[in-house]
């Protein structure tokens, strides 16, 4: 297995930056990033039990992920896919709610998968806030005024 | 911090304006005015974003009753990106599944080729 994790430097505290190595091919790795059958096998923090999924792939469409947690609570994972480049890229904002009615902040997420020596890198970006139009701007994001508040909180 | 909230605090931060007033309280506190200054905008329309932010625990205002020097409230802002570390939490368990579903699907393509 081969895992890293660093802190993405120029978005400091706001974005989550994720890289891992598959030994497979990303054609295969992007299928069972796209088809709900093969998502609910693996999508979910460890409290997920039975995920129901439902996805319109295509550029505008929107993916739902009804999740059922170990708490007895339910989530409900949702977002809108902004850029779908098979077998290369996947860019869609990820939102979230739970049953008491409780709504997270739009965020977004960019997936690439790269292949190197017969594996798929794949890279993930979780940035925590997505703007109105952060499908037209694909991870454009907060830009300065984020890092900014990052590094403010950094400080404290 | 109850989910009730963080959930007034990412509605605060949802709009673009106020995103821009906390990146320039980043820089040190200001008066309605300075704050008000880059956009075209009333000042009861920037003191109605100050409410909401002040709301959400974003902000802190002076007490002075002419110039109440807004100001960041770090602790406010700090529970927003601790929101990372729960990505981080969700996608590293998700790729450890998609890592061993990887595995079984291979297995299963490469005995289905033997017969």
């Amino acid at each position: 297995m081969d895992i890293a994790a660093q802190p993405d430097l120029d978005h400091p505290q706001t974005t989550l930056l994720l890289t891992r190595t598959f030994a497979a091919p990303r054609a295969l790795l992007f299928k069972l990033w796209t088809q709900p059958e093969h998502i609910v096998r693996w999508w979910g923090c460890a409290e997920t039990g039975e995920v129901d999924f439902t996805n319109d792939l295509r550029v505008g469409g929107e993916f739902t992920a009804v999740m059922q947690l170990s708490n007895g609570h339910t989530h409900r994972i949702s977002g809108v896919y902004c850029k779908i480049e098979a077998p290369e890229r996947l860019v869609f904002t990820w939102s979230w709610e739970n049953t008491d009615g409780f709504q997270g902040g739009e965020t977004l997420v960019t997936v690439t998968f790269e292949e190197k020596d017969g594996q798929t890198e794949l890279t993930l970006r979780h940035e925590s806030f997505a703007t109105e139009d952060a499908c037209a701007a694909h991870g454009e994001g907060w830009g300065a005024s984020l890092d900014r508040l990052g590094e403010f909180v950094a400080t404290l | 911090m109850t989910a009730d909230a963080l959930s007034e605090t990412f509605q605060a931060l949802a709009d673009p304006t106020r995103r821009a007033i906390l990146a320039r309280l980043a820089l040190g506190e200001a008066s309605v005015s300075e704050l008000g200054a880059p956009f075209d905008m009333s000042l009861p329309a920037v003191s109605r974003h100050l409410k909401v932010l002040e709301r959400a625990g974003l902000i802190e205002r002076g007490r002075q009753a002419q110039w109440r020097p807004c100001r960041l409230n770090g602790e406010g802002l700090k529970p927003v990106f601790d929101w990372v570390e729960e990505y981080r939490r969700f996608w590293e368990h998700s790729f450890d599944r998609l890592e061993a579903y990887l595995d079984e699907i291979q297995a299963k393509d490469a005995s289905d080729e033997r017969h």
